[in-house]
């Protein structure tokens, strides 16, 4: 496996069905794309197609959302086959995947659920890790998730374990900005303690995401435009972290690809301010 | 298209029970829904509807379709380029994508009008059975009803039957004969030529 840290890619948006032909027969203003990973692990036909059209064009990053990595089921060794067959079609950036479970006992939730932050749980991801990069042949970029649940057993803060997994399993991290937005409202803590609790020199992606308030707690639905409060810990975030590939979740409420450019552009913006900023004091 | 049919309710229905009967398996979401037509068929009420089922097979036939193994489909200029003699033992190889469903009712035409957006026909029995040929081309799922004559040639062609013998089973099959009496295959558009199903000839060497 390669020790050198993933390139940084610009600003890029999720690759949807509904913006294909836009990308293909324009040029948007896109410096790379991320794909769902399960919707690329068919036998082949159009998808496929385009998508290898599309990585002729642009660098391309893999993001799976069933790998599952906290379960206690043992490894899906189809599923990591089928995920190593994309990876060697694509030769992706690099390829992620949340530190949470989906299921187990064979079934799957689809779904992003929360680990208590234990010594144990600790010790069985870092295992996992190790031996999915090993299958791989590749690091693995794990992504904080949003959670609206604690568990009362946790022995140490979401960012401690986050980073442990990291620097134990020696894999990457993607600091999703509104995933630690949304936990920090719903489980009240400071969204400043988990950005200086993370190790820097692991990260290599950020996401971005729109989220609905549900009164008393907030959903990560990505059904929406990303919101003011989300911007300024974006800001905060690039402050402390410097340039990191940065895109935008969008999974429903797919609006035209301009729109979503668009909001691109105020990461970029942002992104550019903070530079800007920073080179002021830096001349000072 | 199911949900279509059924309405936001009942195919809420279909798809809890559906959910409680089958517990995802696979890690991949895409294959989730891969035993509803056996549900509906099974299920009551649905099975007492065998249209529903018959929507679900043909969906799910069609999803299959669109991404499923890539071949390449035989051209014209490759079956002009084999010689007269050889075409005796010509033996058609189905694309991996191609599937044939058997009908009961009008559940093709029902899919047909729901597609449209047009107000779809009465759920009615057919009275024959019908094949639904669906297939890939040009990185699209199509669909289309064969004839009976057509249907038997299919089913022969896919077990590897020579053409020569093909020839010679439609020059008397008793379809042939009961032709007239045939429902007319419902065109869809884009869907005149059988020959893009074909994803592969072989000429075996001759047997001595
Ligand atoms: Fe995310």
């Amino acid at each position: 496996m390669s020790d050198h840290k993933p390139p940084y890619l610009g600003f890029g948006l999720g690759l949807r069905p509904e913006h294909y032909d836009e990308i293909l027969s324009g040029e948007p203003n896109v410096d790379w794309f991320e794909v769902i990973s399960e919707n690329y692990m068919i036998p082949g036909g159009k998808p496929l197609r385009i998508l290898d059209e599309i990585r002729e064009r642009y660098p391309i990053v893999m993001h799976g959302v069933s790998l599952s990595i906290a379960s206690t089921a043992p490894l899906d060794m189809d599923y990591l086959t089928e995920l190593k067959t994309l990876a060697d079609r694509v030769d992706p950036k690099w390829i992620s995947d949340h530190l949470c479970w989906t299921g187990v006992h064979g079934v799957n939730l689809h779904d992003l659920l929360p680990i208590p932050y234990t010594k144990e749980a600790l010790d069985h991801v870092v295992d996992r890790v190790a031996r999915v990069q090993d299958f791989l042949g590749r690091r693995l970029t794990l992504e904080n998730v949003s959670s609206y649940v604690t568990f009362a057993e946790s022995e140490m803060s979401e960012w401690d374990f986050v980073s442990e997994v990291a620097t134990r399993a020696d894999c990457w991290l993607l600091f999703d900005v509104n995933n630690v937005y949304v936990s920090s409202y719903n489980h009240g803590f400071s969204t400043r303690d988990f950005l200086h609790g993370v190790p820097r020199d692991r990260i290599v992606q950020f996401h971005l995401a729109g989220h609905s308030h549900e009164g008393d707690h907030i959903v990560d639905t990505h059904d929406h435009p990303v919101c003011d409060e989300v911007w300024d810990f974006y800001r905060e975030t690039v402050a402390h972290f410097g340039p990191v590939s940065t895109m935008i979740e969008r999974d429903d409420n797919i609006p035209p690809l301009a729109e979503v450019i668009a909001e691109l552009d105020i990461a970029r913006r942002i992104a550019g301010e903070v530079a800007e900023a920073k080179h002021v004091v830096a001349a000072e | 298209m199911t949900h279509a049919y059924l309405g936001d309710e009942a195919f809420s229905d279909l798809a809890r029970g559906y959910i409680a009967a089958h517990p995802s398996d696979k890690r991949n979401a895409r294959w989730f829904s891969r035993y509803l037509p056996e549900f509906a068929r099974t299920t009551a009420p649905f099975s007492e509807h065998r249209e529903v089922a018959e929507l679900a097979a043909l969906e799910k036939a069609l999803a299959d379709a669109f991404d499923g193994p890539d071949t390449a489909p035989v051209s014209l200029e490759e079956l002009a380029a084999i010689p007269p003699e050889d075409w005796v033992n010509l033996v058609f190889t189905p694309q991996p994508a191609a599937t044939r469903l058997r009908f009961k009712t009008n559940a093709a035409d029902i899919w047909t009008a729901l597609n449209g957006e047009d107000s779809p026909p009465e759920p009615a029995q057919l009275p024959e059975p019908q094949t639904i040929l669906v297939w890939r081309q040009d990185l699209m799922s199509r669909f289309r009803p064969l004839g009976p004559e057509e249907a038997m040639m299919w089913a022969e062609a896919a077990k590897g039957v020579r053409f020569g013998v093909l020839c010679e089973m439609v020059a008397t099959s008793p379809a042939r004969t009961k032709r007239s009496s045939a429902r007319r295959p419902i065109s869809r558009p884009g869907s005149k030529r059988a020959r893009s199903p074909v994803s592969a000839l072989t000429v075996p060497s001759p047997i001595w």
